[in-house]
């Protein structure tokens, strides 16, 4: 019974356990995240000590498996069984059968969590395990989802950050839901009483210093200050930066500054700004004072720039660091 | 270094240390025994780093100092020399010892002593003295419940839980099946309770060397912060303790199940064994029906047949069917003594308990097997 992990954690929010669970995909962090809460719907603290194994297919000896899930468990009412990387499993078909047999009978007080990257449905085994088990398929996200799951992963710790630095979180740290989940907890030791994350903030974890450098340059780009940004650039190229991703932070600085000098011409405030750029003002008043640097003009030849930029980055054989000096010298040539 | 020793003598001190020594391993100097010649002793060290053992054997010491052999090796040799020989030993240049034994020579090289592990300093006014019969006993029946390696997929630690203070010594093993507890009078002179994890290679090397020991009465105990140190007569164990989690699994030592049997002992097991003939290979399960007067037990190979047996038992209460791995019966049984033994239980998914009759200060509690499985 195929099921979508919403409806997974909606059941599990009724306290519904199925005795048999087979988690498929490739998004490890998500199957983890739904073994951690049945784990903790089905066991309290103490019994998860005693009553919760893991096996892993590859090396598993299915005489330590079948006897423990055979056998009631000493502390608390269930027992829960892991058995991870169907996929790996080295076993041959009698062995399989053997498992195929043992999971066929639904056993008082216990629970099965099997997982795999994918399940050959054609088989016996994959025909019986998705018609009955509560099979939940774990789809890596895009990209453009992730900034949205960052959002909701820190409003559960009780915290906030705003859509536009999950972004940038996303941009500068990838789609690994683990490596961002890391970087989130370490930023939450560091935050102390502070609810909200901010620049400050993400610039204390370990690709801080890149985050923050990649700010600077965009800061430094809104300014027209060239030897800064050029400093800047060559130590993010130096650091392994990847062009493209530095183009779309000065790209993504330029459309605040373009958004914000349409606005100040209709003759909007501070406060209309923050708001259609969704930064906070500390953040607004500095590309306030940037957008008065450039004419609107300016600001529409430079995005040319911009495309021009990206064309050659992705289909010429010049240098990448070139490419990107250039354009640094272009936004910065009044200041020359 | 040299001296002479009877090579009875010095076996009996090989043996009490090499097997800690770890052949394969990818440090050699721990396959390796220390041997120190001083003050008319020859003491013997070896380590896996995790267990030490120190021994001492007399000898003629001719001239003082220390050496480090193979344990594989020192041991082959002292076992094909004659009994009731005199070997002499000689440490000549280059960590080259010569072994002579009448007309038998061996030359063997070694590795210098400083590059031995060393071992840890301790006050001998913090030990107390323990029985030694009650500790080998608590060992003995203990060790049947520990795992002797650590399974990644068991919280079960591979050491017992053994806690002592002056009113009580009490020690309890599980692998996740089964666990047992005993409890012995506590140890006087103790300042401080001791709650520690026991690593099971350790209580196999303590029980090896009680076994080995003979007119000691009580030994040594030291608990210290990260180990403890029994020392049996000359010989030293040092053991590091296992910093785990042990299950919280004391209230099934205090419930008391309402089914009580007492049965014979040898007429269960060997029931038991009969039945188990035809359990699955891998999986040794028994059935377990009890009626009114009588004890039922079955056992079903879907590939081969099944069995059947059963005697009288003093009971009258409500029918019970439980199923038990047999092999986990047998292990109890094989090592109570005395001709009858009390088991109780209470329902098909809660667990039994087998024990000496008048006796509730060991027990050994088995949970059933899954029965009924109903199909997906």
């Amino acid at each position: 019974m195929q099921i979508k992990y919403e409806e997974l954690k909606r059941r599990l929010k009724q306290k519904t356990l199925d005795p048999l669970y087979l988690f498929t995909g490739e998004e490890i962090y998500l199957i983890d995240e739904a073994i951690r809460s049945i784990k903790n719907e089905s066991l309290t603290a103490e019994e998860q000590e005693a009553n919760f194994h893991t096996f892993y297919a590859d090396d598993a000896n299915w005489d330590d498996l079948f006897p423990l899930a055979q056998t009631f468990p000493f502390v608390g009412k269930n027992r829960l069984i892991v058995l991870k990387g169907l996929e790996k499993m080295k076993k041959g078909k009698e062995e399989t059968t053997r498992l195929l047999n043992f999971l066929k009978k639904k056993r008082l007080s216990l629970i099965i969590i099997l997982t795999a990257e994918k399940i050959d449905q054609r088989t016996k085994f994959g025909k019986f395990l998705t018609e009955k088990a509560a099979a939940v398929h774990f789809y890596k996200l895009f990209e453009n989802q992730v900034p949205t799951w960052i959002v909701q992963r820190v409003k559960s710790s009780g915290r906030s950050i705003s859509l536009s630095l999950a972004q940038i979180m996303t941009q500068i740290l990838g789609n690994d839901l683990s490596r961002l989940d890391n970087e989130l907890t370490k930023i939450y030791l560091y935050m102390d009483q502070d609810k909200q994350i901010t620049q400050k903030h993400l610039a204390i974890v370990s690709d801080g210093a890149r985050i923050f450098s990649v700010f600077d340059l965009a800061k430094n780009l809104g300014e027209k200050r060239p030897e800064p940004s050029l400093k800047i650039l060559n130590n993010l190229m130096d650091e392994g930066s990847n062009a493209l991703l530095l183009l779309s932070m000065i790209v993504r600085q330029f459309r605040h500054l373009c958004l914000t000098k349409s606005l100040m011409q209709q003759g909007k405030g501070a406060a209309e700004v923050a708001k259609s750029i969704h930064l906070p003002m500390i953040f607004t008043r500095q590309i306030i004072e940037q957008a008065k640097i450039f004419s609107y003009e300016r600001l529409q030849t430079l995005y040319a720039e911009f495309l021009e930029t990206d064309l050659k980055l992705k289909s010429s054989s010049c240098s990448p660091r070139l490419i990107l000096e250039n354009l640094v010298v272009e936004i910065c040539r009044d200041s020359l | 270094m040299e001296f002479r020793i009877a090579r009875d003598e010095f076996l009996r001190g090989v043996n009490i240390v090499h097997n800690v020594a770890i052949i394969k391993g990818t440090k050699p100097i721990l396959s390796h025994l220390l041997f120190q010649a001083k003050d008319n002793r020859i003491y013997l060290y070896g380590t896996d780093l995790e267990i030490g053992i120190k021994a001492e054997a007399e000898a003629q010491i001719l001239k003082e100092g220390s050496i480090c052999l193979s344990a594989k090796m020192i041991s082959d040799i002292l076992r094909e020399l004659p009994s009731e020989s005199e070997v002499h030993f000689v440490l000549e240049e280059k960590n080259q010892v010569k072994i002579t034994c009448g007309e038998i020579c061996f030359h063997l090289l070694g590795l210098q002593a400083e590059e031995f592990p060393p071992f840890p300093q301790y006050d001998s006014g913090e030990m107390v003295s323990i029985p030694s019969n009650t500790l080998r006993e608590m060992i003995l029946k203990i060790g049947i419940t520990v795992p002797m390696i650590e399974q990644k997929h068991l919280s079960a630690p591979n050491g017992a839980l053994l806690e002592i203070t002056e009113e009580f010594m009490e020690m309890m093993g599980t692998d996740g099946h089964r666990l047992s507890y005993i409890k012995k009078p506590g140890v006087k002179g103790l300042k401080n309770k001791v709650k520690v994890i026991f690593p099971k290679k350790s209580m196999n090397e303590l029980k090896r060397i009680l076994d080995d020991t003979v007119n000691v009465e009580n030994i040594s105990a030291g608990f210290f912060e990260n180990q403890i140190i029994f020392k049996i007569g000359t010989t030293e164990l040092f053991s590091r303790l296992l910093e785990t989690y042990f299950p919280n699994i004391r209230a099934k030592i205090i419930s008391e199940n309402d089914k009580i049997l007492t049965i014979n002992r040898h007429v269960f097991r060997q029931a038991v064994k009969r039945v188990s003939l035809f359990t699955e290979e891998k999986e040794k399960y028994i059935m377990l029906q009890l009626g009114k007067g009588i004890l039922h037990f079955s056992s079903q190979n879907l590939g081969i047949g099944d069995a059947e047996d059963q005697f009288p038992v003093e009971y009258n209460g409500p029918s019970l069917e439980i199923g038990f791995n047999s092999s986990f019966i047998l292990d109890i049984l094989n090592i109570l003594g005395g001709d009858t033994i009390v088991m109780e239980m209470s329902d098909h998914e809660s667990h039994g308990v087998i024990r000496e009759p008048d006796n509730r200060d060991y027990l050994y509690v088995i949970m059933p097997i899954k029965l009924y499985d109903e199909e997906f």
